[in-house]
C-alpha cells in the first residue's frame, strides 16, 4: 500500500472494451447482511455434483456451470487499481461437453494474470493442470491470452479453475455475464469499492436477482462497501439466425466510474451526464480533437478541396463523400475513436478504422462550409443502446449527420458500395447520440433509419412454336441495390450473371445491360432463352411463372424461436410476369389469387394473376415494413414465408385450343 | 473487375504518357498477355543460401502491381517460429507511373500469434504487413530476410500464389554446399535452369519470364499439384539437435521412427487395461475393435505443437494421465495398446484433406499433415485415432484413396490407404407417400446408409439431442414445403460404417393442386440440383474424388379418381462421370418411381468438360420433372 500517494490516476481502456447493455439503473443502498463465506471451496466438490449424470432443469445440456464466482477489489492505493478474482466450476455431462475443457483467458498488455490454477475432479481422483501445460499466447503487442486444457476429462468430470487478473482500468470494469450458452446453476459477483470512488451499476437481466445486498467494510484505512449479486438456475441461451448479438440477451452487470474523490479532496467526475459524455469525446485527442485540429487533417483537406470545387452545396457534399469513400480501404474495425495520432496518417495509408474514415469525412465537410455533426452509435453486433445513463462502452462507431438545404443525411463512408445518405447495415441500430456540445440534460437522439430497399423484377415471356424468350428487367434500390453493386463490382460479368440466374434452370443468355447512372439505383436488363423452364406435353404447356426467381428453400425452419428476428432493413420485393399466350393455346389452369397480411400489418404478401386478351399477367409483392419481429410474432412470420414458398411452386398450364 | 476495362485504360495511359516507361514499375512496362489478371508480380527474387544441414538464409524481394482487391498480394505474411527468425522487413509503395509514393514505416508491421483454431497452443507466429492505396493500379514492393536454424525441409516455391496472378519476371537462386546433395523437382512449367559451381558451393538458378495467370477452375486436383512449383528438398538435415536424411522415403521414415523411439510403449497401466478388455476375445479383429473403442471413449483430441514437437509424439504416460493427445500421441498410444495385445502396427504419416496430394515415389519431400495407424495383415486395417465416432477400419474421405508413409523400424515405406468407390458409400431409401387430393401428404422414409453417407448421422446421433437432430433434418430438407416430423430414428451398426435412418413426415402441401390437376415431384427427398458452371475453354483435368450411390424407390398412393396426364420420362444415362437410371410409372392407384444415381470418382482430360456438364445437367433436369395428375372425367 502506498500511503504517500498524492493523487489517483483514473485509467480508461479505450480499446479494451466489452459490450454493455442496460435496462435498469440503480445507485444507492440496499439491505445489509452478515459476512458471507465464498460460495465454492477450491477442491471441495459435493458428492451430489460428482454423482450427477444429467442436469435436471435441462436434461439435454452438454455441460452445466455449477458455480461461477467473481470477487472484484477496487483499491486505488494498490499497484493495480482493480483486481478480479475468478473461480469457475463446470460439470461435463456428455461427450460434446468435453470440448468445454479448452480454456482461454484474455488479458491486456497493461494487465497482469497470476495465480492460475486448474484441476479435474473425478470420483476419487484429482488431476491438476501443471504450469508447463499453461501457455501464454501473445496475440498482438497489446493483447495476450492464457491457454490450457484440462487433463483426464470424461463424461461426469467436474473441472474448475481460478485466477487473479489485476488491471489498472478502474474507469470501466469488465462486464460480468451471469449467463452462458450452457445452463448456469449459480453465478455470483461481489464488488468491494472504497467510498472515495463511486460507480454507476448497470444491469441487464430478464428477472430480479436472487440475492442483492451490500454492507460496509474496511479496505485498509479506507471505508468502503461490498456489493453482492447472485443469480441462480439460468438456462443456456443458444444463438439463432437473424439476431443482432447474443450479448443483448445474456444477463449481465457492468460498472462505470462516476465520481472519484482525490486524497486532497478534489472531486473528479466522469460521464456524469450526457452533456459531459459528449464533451469528453470532443476533448479527447483521438476523438473530437482529431476533427478540430486542422493540422491533423491538412493533407486531406487540401486534396478534398482540389477534387471538389463545386458551387452547389449538395453536389459538393456528395463529391466529398465519394472522394473520402474511395480513398480508404476500411480495416473492418468499428470504432468511435481514431487509432492513428493524426487523421492524415490514416489518409496516407489509405486505410483506417470506421472512425478515422468518417471523421475525415466530417472534417472535410466542415472545412468546405457544410453543416455536419458526428453521431455516436453502437453497431448491431455490438448491442443495443440504452438512454438512461451515459455509459461510454456501449458506443463503438461514429457516423456523420449532414444538414444541407433543410434536409438531413446520414453518412457512412466505410464501404465502397454505399451511397450518399445510406448507412451500413451494421449501423442500423435504432438511434445514435448526436455529438453536439449542449447544456441540456437530455441530449438529441438521431433515428438511424434504413433507406427504403426495393426490388422490382419484370419479366416479359414469349412461349410458343419458336424458342421461348424472356426479357428480364430488374431495378433495385436501397440495400437491395447495395448487395447488387457489391456482386457486380467483385465479379466479372460472366460470373455475375451465372450467380444471378441461379441453378434452378439452364438458361442461355443473349445480352446483358446495366444501368447505374443514378447512384442509388441499380438496374439490369437481361435477354435470355428459357427453353429449360417450359415443359411441353402432347396437349399442354406447363410453366412456373417465377422462372429463376422462385424461392428454392424455406427461410424459417425452426418451429419456434427464443429471440426476435432482426432483418436490419425493411424491404419490398415486386415481381411482374407478362406471358404472351401463343397462337392456338388457351389457359387451362391458373393459380389462385391470394393475399396475406401479418396481424399488425407489418408484413404482407399478395399474388394476383389475370388475363388481358392474350397476355397473362402475374403480379406478386412481398413486403416487410419493420426490421424487428418478436418471438410471439414468429409463428405468423413463418406462416407468411411458408405460404410464399408454396405459392411460388405453382404452375401456369396452357392447353391447345 | 472487367479485364477488358483495364486493358483499355492501360492502352489510353500508354498513348498519353509515352514518356514514363522509364520507371521500372510503371504499368506501361507490362506485356499485354499478363494484363488479364488481378495482380502482376513484376519482379520476384529469392536468394536461398544453405550453409549446413541446420542453417540457411532466405532473402526475398517481391514487387507486385495490384489491379483490384481480389488478390491478397498487397499483404505480406511471413510465418516464423523458434527455428525461423525474421531479420528485417521493408516495403515501398509506387503509383501507376512507377513513381515512389512512400516507404512503409516499421510501425505498420504487425506481429501476431498464429495458433491454428484446433490447437491449444503452437509456437508459430507471423509478421503481417498490409499496404493500401486509393487508386488502382499501384505497386507494392516487399523485401525481407529470414535466418533459419533448424531445418527439416526447404521452402517450396509457387511463383503464383493464387488464380488470376501473372508473373512478369522471377528469379529463384539456391546456393548450397556441393556435398549437400540438394534434390529438386519442377512441376507444371518450364523455367530456364542454370547450374554452376562457385568455390565449395553449387548454384541453381531458375529464371521465369511472362507467366500468364492461372484461370480459376473448379473440380480440379489439389491446387498444390497443378500450380507451377519448384520444390527443393534436403538430403541431410538437422533440427533441434536431431539429424536425419531425407533423400528417400525410407530414410525420412527412419528419422521419424528415431525421434519417436520410446513412444508407443505400453506402460503397466496399459497392460492392465488391455488385459481386462481382451481376455475373453479370440480374434485380432475383435481385439482391435475393443481397444479402438476404448481409445475413442476415453480420450480426446488436443493439439499442442511446439518446435520439433510438430514431429515428435508425446509418450504413453502423457496420454494416460491427460486422456488427450494430438494425432501423433493418440496413434502412438493406440500402437502401445495393440502392442500389449501382441498386434504389430506402424504409425503412418498422411496428407489428410478431401483432395490428396500426389506422392512421387522417387522424390521424398515433407508432404504430410496428419498421422494415422496401420495394422498389417492379409487384410490390413487402418485406424483414425482422432475420431471419436468412426467404426474401426473406417478412416473417411479425407484419408482414403492416397499413399501414406508407414514408419517402420526398417525405415519409411509407402502404402496405399483403402481405395473406395461408389459401392462403399451407398444410400438406399424406400419411401412411401400417401397423397391427399388437397396436396397434403405423409412421407415414410426407411433408409440405410454406408461409408461417407453415414458419417454425419453417426456424429449427430452421438453428439446432439434428439430435438437438435430434428432441427438438422428440418434444415436439411428446407427444399420441401413445411412439414412436421412424426417419428425419427437413427440406428447405428456397431463395428461397420453403416446406419439406418428412418423418419416419418407430415407435409402440409407436398403437391401443388390447381383446379383439377395435381403436380408432384416423385423424387421427394433426394433431388440433385448440382450442375457445374458452364466453361468455354478448360485447361485442367476434371477431377472428382468422392464417389457415391443413391438408390430411391418411391411409392406414392394417389388420391382416388386421379390419372396421370404426364409423367417424368424414364431416363437411362451411362457416362464416365456416373450413371442415372430412372423409371416412373402408374400401376393401380400408385405412382412407382425408381431411381439409381451413381456418381463416379474420375480424373479426365479437360476436353471432356462439356460431357461432364451434360451428364449433371441431364440428371438435374430429370430430377426436376414433375408428374401431372388430373381428375379422371370418365365415370
Amino acid at each position: 500500500m502506498n500511503s504517500t500517494q498524492h493523487s489517483f490516476t483514473m485509467q480508461l481502456p479505450f480499446t479494451n472494451q466489452r459490450s454493455t447493455l442496460m435496462t435498469l439503473l440503480f445507485l444507492g443502498l440496499f439491505i445489509t447482511s452478515n459476512a458471507q463465506p465464498v460460495p465454492m471451496k477450491w477442491g471441495k466438490v459435493p458428492a451430489e455434483d460428482l454423482n450427477m449424470t444429467t442436469y435436471e432443469a435441462d436434461p439435454d445440456a452438454d455441460a452445466v456451470v455449477l458455480g461461477a464466482y467473481e470477487m472484484v477489489y477496487v483499491n486505488m492505493r494498490q499497484e493495480y487499481a482493480v483486481s478480479y478474482e475468478v473461480h469457475i466450476r463446470m460439470k461435463i455431462l456428455t461427450q460434446e461437453g468435453v470440448d468445454r475443457a479448452d480454456i482461454t483467458i484474455p488479458y491486456g498488455k497493461k494487465e497482469r494474470l497470476t495465480g492460475l490454477q486448474a484441476q479435474t475432479i473425478n470420483q476419487g481422483e484429482t488431476t491438476k493442470v501443471s504450469k508447463k501445460d499453461v501457455f501464454d499466447e501473445e496475440v498482438t503487442k497489446t493483447y495476450s491470452r492464457k491457454r490450457f486444457t484440462f487433463p483426464n476429462v470424461q463424461v461426469g468430470s467436474v473441472i474448475e479453475y481460478r485466477y487473479t487478473l489485476e488491471s489498472p482500468y478502474a474507469g470501466i470494469l469488465d462486464t460480468w455475464y451471469f449467463q452462458d450458452d450452457i445452463p448456469v446453476r449459480r453465478s455470483e459477483c461481489r464488488f468491494s469499492v472504497p467510498l472515495y470512488i463511486e460507480y454507476v451499476m448497470i444491469t441487464n437481466t430478464d428477472r430480479p436477482f436472487d440475492i442483492k445486498e451490500d454492507k460496509r467494510i474496511s479496505i485498509g484505512n479506507d471505508e468502503g462497501r461490498i456489493y453482492r449479486f447472485v443469480m441462480e438456475d439460468m438456462q443456456g441461451l443458444e444463438e439463432e439466425t437473424y439476431i443482432t448479438t447474443m450479448t443483448d440477451y445474456l444477463n449481465n452487470i457492468q460498472l462505470q466510474a462516476a465520481k472519484l474523490t482525490q486524497p486532497n479532496g478534489i472531486i473528479n467526475r466522469y460521464w456524469k451526464d450526457w452533456p459531459d459524455l459528449i464533451d469528453t469525446w470532443w476533448d479527447a485527442d483521438s476523438g473530437g480533437k482529431q476533427v478540430k485540429n486542422k493540422g491533423n487533417n491538412k493533407k486531406i483537406l487540401q486534396d478534398v478541396e482540389l477534387a471538389t470545387s463545386i458551387k452547389d452545396d449538395k453536389e459538393r457534399a456528395v463529391a466529398i463523400y465519394n472522394f473520402i469513400k474511395n480513398n480508404y480501404t476500411w480495416n473492418e474495425r468499428f470504432s468511435d475513436y481514431a487509432q492513428e495520432k493524426k487523421l492524415n496518417i490514416a489518409y496516407e495509408k489509405s486505410a483506417g478504422n470506421s472512425a478515422e474514415i468518417n471523421l475525415s469525412l466530417l472534417a472535410s465537410l466542415l472545412d468546405s462550409g457544410i453543416e455536419a455533426h458526428p453521431v455516436r452509435i453502437s453497431t448491431r453486433s455490438h448491442g443495443r443502446i440504452q438512454k438512461l445513463y451515459p455509459i461510454v462502452a456501449q458506443f463503438n462507431h461514429v457516423v456523420i449527420l449532414a444538414r444541407i438545404d433543410g434536409k438531413e443525411y446520414l453518412l457512412d463512408a466505410i464501404d465502397k458500395d454505399l451511397t450518399f445518405g445510406m448507412l451500413h447495415p451494421q449501423s442500423l441500430n435504432l438511434q445514435g447520440l448526436l455529438l453536439e456540445r449542449t447544456k441540456q440534460k437530455i441530449p438529441t437522439w438521431i433515428d438511424l433509419i434504413p433507406n427504403k430497399s426495393t426490388e422490382i423484377v419484370n419479366i416479359n415471356l414469349q412461349v410458343g412454336e419458336d424458342e421461348p424468350l424472356a426479357e428480364l428487367t430488374g431495378v433495385y434500390t436501397g440495400y437491395s441495390a447495395w448487395g447488387k453493386r457489391y456482386q457486380r463490382r467483385t465479379n466479372d460479368e460472366e460470373d455475375y450473371i451465372e450467380e444471378r440466374l441461379g441453378d434452378l434452370y439452364d438458361f442461355e443468355v443473349e445480352s446483358v445491360e446495366f444501368n447505374t447512372k443514378k447512384p442509388e439505383r441499380f438496374a439490369e436488363v437481361v435477354k435470355l432463352k428459357v427453353e429449360d423452364a417450359v415443359t411441353t406435353s402432347a396437349d399442354n404447356i406447363y410453366i412456373n411463372p417465377f422462372l429463376m426467381e422462385q424461392t428454392e428453400e424455406r427461410i424459417f425452419t425452426l418451429e419456434k424461436r427464443a429471440y426476435p428476428v432482426d432483418i436490419a432493413a425493411p424491404y419490398m420485393d415486386k415481381y411482374i410476369l407478362n406471358l404472351t399466350i401463343p397462337e392456338g393455346y388457351e389457359v387451362a389452369e391458373l393459380p389462385e389469387n391470394i393475399k396475406m397480411t401479418l396481424p399488425d400489418g407489418s408484413g404482407s404478401y399478395f399474388y394476383m394473376i389475370e388475363q388481358k386478351n392474350n397476355i397473362l399477367q402475374l403480379r406478386s409483392e412481398e413486403t416487410l415494413k419493420k426490421p424487428i419481429f418478436f418471438p410471439e410474432e414468429y409463428e405468423a412470420l413463418k406462416e407468411l414465408f411458408d405460404l410464399i414458398f408454396e405459392k411460388e411452386a405453382e404452375q401456369i398450364i396452357l392447353k391447345k385450343k | 473487375m472487367d479485364y477488358r476495362l483495364w486493358t483499355a485504360i492501360i492502352l489510353i495511359f500508354l498513348i498519353t504518357n509515352n514518356a514514363n516507361a522509364q520507371n521500372e514499375y510503371s504499368i506501361a512496362n507490362m506485356p499485354a498477355e499478363l494484363l488479364k489478371s488481378n495482380a502482376v508480380v513484376r519482379n520476384h527474387t529469392i536468394d536461398y543460401t544453405i550453409k549446413s544441414p541446420a542453417k540457411a538464409r532466405r532473402y526475398e524481394r517481391r514487387a507486385v502491381t495490384i489491379f483490384n482487391d481480389e488478390s491478397d498480394l498487397n499483404k505480406l505474411v511471413v510465418p516464423y517460429d523458434k527455428f525461423n527468425k525474421v531479420e528485417s522487413i521493408t516495403a515501398k509503395l509506387y503509383d501507376a507511373k512507377g513513381k515512389l509514393i512512400r516507404k512503409i514505416s516499421k510501425k505498420e508491421i504487425k506481429d501476431y500469434s498464429a495458433i491454428s483454431s484446433f490447437s491449444i497452443y503452437e509456437d508459430d507466429r507471423v509478421k503481417y504487413l498490409e499496404v493500401n492505396h486509393a487508386q488502382y493500379p499501384y505497386t507494392v514492393e516487399f523485401e525481407y530476410e529470414i535466418n533459419r536454424n533448424g531445418i527439416m525441409s526447404h521452402p517450396v516455391w509457387y511463383p503464383q500464389s493464387d488464380y488470376g496472378i501473372a508473373v512478369q519476371q522471377g528469379s529463384y537462386r539456391i546456393t548450397a554446399p556441393k556435398d549437400a546433395d540438394i534434390r529438386y523437382q519442377v512441376q507444371n512449367f518450364d523455367p530456364k535452369l542454370e547450374q554452376t559451381t562457385e568455390g565449395e558451393n553449387t548454384i541453381y538458378h531458375w529464371q521465369i519470364k511472362n507467366l500468364p495467370p492461372m484461370r480459376e477452375e473448379y473440380y480440379t486436383s489439389n491446387q498444390r499439384d497443378i500450380f507451377p512449383v519448384i520444390k527443393i528438398a534436403p538430403t541431410a538435415f538437422s533440427m533441434d539437435g536431431h539429424s536425419g536424411d531425407m533423400s528417400t522415403w525410407a530414410s525420412f521414415g527412419k528419422f521419424i521412427y528415431d525421434i519417436n523411439k520410446g513412444r508407443g510403449i505400453p506402460s503397466e497401466k496399459t497392460h492392465q487395461i488391455v488385459q481386462s478388455l481382451t481376455k475373453d476375445l479370440t480374434t485380432d479383429e475383435e481385439k482391435i475393435a475393443a481397444l479402438y473403442n476404448y481409445l475413442q471413449k476415453n480420450n480426446r483430441y488436443v493439439s499442442v505443437q511446439l518446435g520439433i514437437g510438430g514431429w515428435q509424439s508425446f509418450d504413453t504416460e502423457y496420454v494416460e494421465k491427460n486422456k488427450y493427445g494430438d494425432c501423433k500421441a493418440l496413434s502412438y498410444y493406440m500402437k502401445a495398446m495393440l502392442d500389449a495385445a501382441d498386434i504389430e502396427t506402424y504409425p503412418a504419416l498422411i496428407y489428410n484433406k478431401n483432395k490428396p496430394l500426389k506422392i512421387d515415389e522417387n522424390f521424398a519431400v515433407n508432404a504430410f499433415n496428419h498421422m494415422i495407424l496401420y495394422v498389417p495383415g492379409d487384410e490390413p486395417t487402418w485406424l483414425e485415432c482422432t475420431s471419436t465416432f468412426n467404426t474401426p477400419g473406417y478412416i473417411g474421405y479425407s484419408n482414403e484413396n492416397r499413399k501414406a508413409l508407414l514408419i517402420t523400424p526398417e525405415g519409411g515405406r509407402l502404402a496405399d490407404t483403402p481405395y473406395t468407390t461408389s459401392e462403399n458409400n451407398v444410400g438406399d431409401a424406400k419411401i412411401n407417400v400417401k397423397l391427399r387430393d388437397d396436396g397434403a401428404a405423409t412421407i415414410q422414409v426407411r433408409s440405410t446408409k454406408t461409408g461417407a453417407l453415414q458419417r454425419e448421422l453417426r456424429y449427430n446421433k452421438n453428439t446432439l439431442s434428439e430435438e437438435k437432430q430434428k432441427e438438422e433434418l428440418q434444415e436439411a430438407l428446407e427444399e420441401l414445403p413445411r412439414f412436421t416430423i412424426d417419428s425419427y430414428e437413427i440406428k447405428l451398426a456397431d463395428n461397420k460404417p453403416k446406419c439406418e435412418f428412418n423418419y416419418d413426415l407430415s407435409v402440409r402441401k407436398l403437391a401443388t393442386v390447381q383446379g383439377s390437376r395435381i403436380f408432384i415431384n416423385p423424387n421427394v427427398i433426394h433431388q440433385s440440383r448440382f450442375v457445374p458452371d458452364r466453361e468455354e475453354k478448360r485447361e485442367q483435368n476434371i477431377v472428382r474424388y468422392n464417389a457415391y450411390t443413391q438408390k430411391d424407390q418411391v411409392i406414392i398412393d394417389l388420391p382416388a379418381g386421379y390419372i396421370a396426364e404426364s409423367l417424368p420420362e424414364s431416363t437411362d444415362i451411362q457416362s464416365d462421370f456416373g450413371s442415372y437410371k430412372m423409371t416412373c410409372e402408374i400401376s393401380a392407384n400408385q405412382l412407382i418411381y425408381n431411381r439409381v444415381y451413381e456418381v463416379n470418382a474420375y480424373n479426365l482430360p479437360p476436353d471432356r468438360y462439356q460431357d461432364m456438364f451434360d451428364f449433371f445437367n441431364q440428371v438435374k433436369k430429370s430430377d426436376k420433372a414433375k408428374a401431372v395428375l388430373v381428375k379422371d372425367k370418365k365415370p
